[in-house]
């Protein structure tokens, strides 16, 4: 099963191809922000211009949408370069805010790479284009939260160069924007498989091994011996997944912490003999 | 195939670092301001990374050559380990990096010759030999032709006859090796375990075979030998097993050039082994008959002892006991 996809934009009219790619409906604002969600556990948020929208925006997002513990996040938006070509797409491979100095570097874990580029989240609209740097306004916000919620390689930032020296922000608008992300969606897609791939992942390492539910369910436990019990099922699965559990182990047995003493001295046995 | 490189901007303009750059010719390169802001952070999988991992390009500060823990060693009063890189390109199920950092990056540090200075020091400050041992926190050769590592060491430690350095490893890289005659201050040490054993947890590294060979042409050439067979690795018939291995060991090289041979059973501090456990909760190496004490997960005494007394009689047999150090760290 697909992991759960995060999608930020800062703007409706970057939602727009998007909503439309992902079949997502419009739901009740959440907190404030215009809130999508689709098949797939997919959801997006619309946070609005800016680095502190932006993070409000994930944490708003990971609640609205069921605080999935191993989500793919993705900022898809729109930046500034000095002198890129207008439409072309870059993943971040660092992303800083100017303002804090402080910086993240997501993980580039595909083969083959994608372009990337460095990402500078500034407060207001760029317009000198100083440094070798993609700019825009919220990819550290989104950093900063999403990070807090997922693995660093789960969190992924796409830029669309909107603008550049020759082509300055004024003249963009609403029909423009759409039409630049929806250029995008082949690489929007792509980065939200991959990433999604690396999340499902992560979700099966933690899944809880199988007969944890029935046993936690029919025996009593202590939050130490829950624990212990999902270590002893996960040590059976790793050394004879294919053994069912015998019954004896269950019989009269009454307490968690005495299952798991019969478990261990039964896959201590298991162990040694393999 | 590496394909991001963080520069830290210290390093930017060092030579090391350009000429790695031309060897990776299509790796994305992002600059950085210090390889712990990669590194160190939290919130990242060493699991996932380790499917594509990235070269850190980096400075080290001092100090950058440490003291040994008790116990490791080769017979050597004084002894030191430093590391010129952290992590490595192979994939051992019981590596204890991937349960140390939370990164599974290759931290690079190109300034080799600070290193090499900071052990003149060390070697020079007191009367006879000091042993270096690099290869802790790293394979000592596995990346050589991109790092151009020990071919450097080498021609250091030359003009050091009192500094002696060991280098710890499971690659067949031996052109650094191959292009200098023998040094007598040096010993190349190979980590050994069991055919089946590594085809189980060794991900990546070349097989028994490969590196038996490759031990073979240096002894062939003069170089002096280490044998490592550490860990010791658990199975029904362990002792079988060892005793397969130290046979075709010892038919594949000549007894004289062998300097050591240690032996060292499975161990983790706990975190780390706890760190192992979340990134492969599957793993059957995980699973054993293993117990903690003092804050280590081994083998359950019994059998530890029982493992560690059976491969030592065994490996008594092929090499005398003056070249044999079992409590390697
Ligand atoms: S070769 Fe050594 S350093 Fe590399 S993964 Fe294996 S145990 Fe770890």
């Amino acid at each position: 099963m697909a992991a759960p996809l995060r999608l930020l934009v800062a703007l409706p009219a970057e939602a727009r191809p998007i909503v439309a790619h992902y079949r997502l409906e419009r739901q009740a604002d959440a907190g404030g922000f215009p809130f999508y969600r689709g098949d797939g556990d997919v959801a997006l948020i619309v946070s609005g211009p800016g680095k502190l929208a932006a993070a409000a925006a994930v944490a708003t997002l990971h609640l609205a949408a069921g605080a999935a513990p191993h989500a793919a996040w993705l900022d898809v938006g729109l930046a500034g370069h000095r002198h890129r070509p207008v439409g072309e797409a870059v993943v971040a491979g660092r992303v800083c805010d100017r303002g804090s100095g402080e910086c993240w570097y997501p993980p580039q874990l595909w083969r083959p790479p994608p372009a990337t580029g460095e990402v500078l989240t500034v407060e207001e609209v760029e317009r000198r284009y100083d440094g070798p740097w993609f700019y825009d306004m919220e990819a550290s916000g989104f950093c900063a939260a999403a990070s807090r919620l997922a693995s660093l390689e789960l969190v992924q930032v796409l830029k669309i160069v909107s603008d550049n020296r020759r082509r300055p922000p004024a003249g963009l608008d609403k029909h423009r924007v759409a039409a630049l992300v929806e250029a995008r969606l082949g690489e929007i897609d792509a980065l939200a498989r991959a990433t999604r791939a690396l999340a499902a992942e992560l979700g099966r390492l933690a899944a809880p091994p199988p007969m944890y539910d029935e046993l936690v369910a029919t025996l009593r436990f202590t939050a130490s011996e829950r624990r212990q019990l999902r270590r002893q099922l996960r040590r059976w699965q790793a050394l004879a997944a294919s053994t069912p559990l015998p019954p004896e182990l269950l019989a009269g047995c009454r307490r968690g912490g005495e299952l798991n003493r019969r478990l261990d001295a039964w896959l201590d046995h298991l162990a040694v003999a393999s | 195939m590496i394909t991001t490189v963080y520069v830290e901007e210290e390093v930017r303009e060092h030579p090391r670092v350009r000429a790695i750059c031309r060897r990776l010719p299509k790796a994305v390169r992002i600059a950085c301001r210090r390889y712990g802001e990669i590194f160190n952070r939290r919130g990242q999988s060493f699991r996932l990374q380790k499917r594509q991992p990235a070269l850190i390009l980096a400075a080290k500060r001092r100090p950058r050559v440490l003291e040994t823990p008790a116990g490791y060693g080769v017979g050597g009063e004084r002894n030191y380990y430093f590391s010129h890189l952290l992590n490595c390109p192979y994939d051992c199920r019981y590596c204890f990096l991937q349960g140390m950092y939370r990164s599974a990056h290759y931290v690079l540090f190109v300034n080799y010759e600070d290193f090499f200075d900071e052990v003149a020091e060390i070697a020079g400050a007191a009367a006879g030999e000091s042993w270096f041992f690099s290869g802790y926190d790293c394979d000592s050769l596995a990346l050589e032709p991109l790092t151009g590592f020990a071919a450097a060491a080498l021609d250091r430690f030359r003009r050091l006859p009192a500094a002696r350095l060991e280098l710890r490893t499971k690659s067949v890289q031996l052109a650094p090796l191959r292009a200098r005659p023998p040094l007598a201050n040096v010993v190349v040490a190979f980590s050994l375990t069991p055919e089946g054993i590594w085809r189980d947890l060794e991900h990546g590294v070349p097989g028994v075979e490969r590196r038996l060979a490759a031990m073979a042409e240096l002894a062939r050439r003069g170089w002096r030998l280490g044998l490592r067979f550490d860990p010791l690795i658990y199975r029904r018939d362990f002792a079988a097993r060892y005793d397969e291995l130290f046979a075709r060991v010892f038919a594949a090289l000549p007894l004289a050039s062998i300097h050591s041979v240690s032996l060292g059973p499975f161990r983790l501090p706990r975190p780390f082994f706890k760190n192992l456990l979340r990134h492969y909760p599957d793993e059957p190496l995980l699973a054993g008959p293993l117990a903690e004490h003092d804050g280590m997960i081994s083998y359950r005494h019994e059998l530890e002892r029982e493992m560690v007394g059976a491969v030592t009689a065994s490996l008594l047999r092929h090499v005398p006991r003056e070249r044999f150090f079992p409590c390697a760290a």
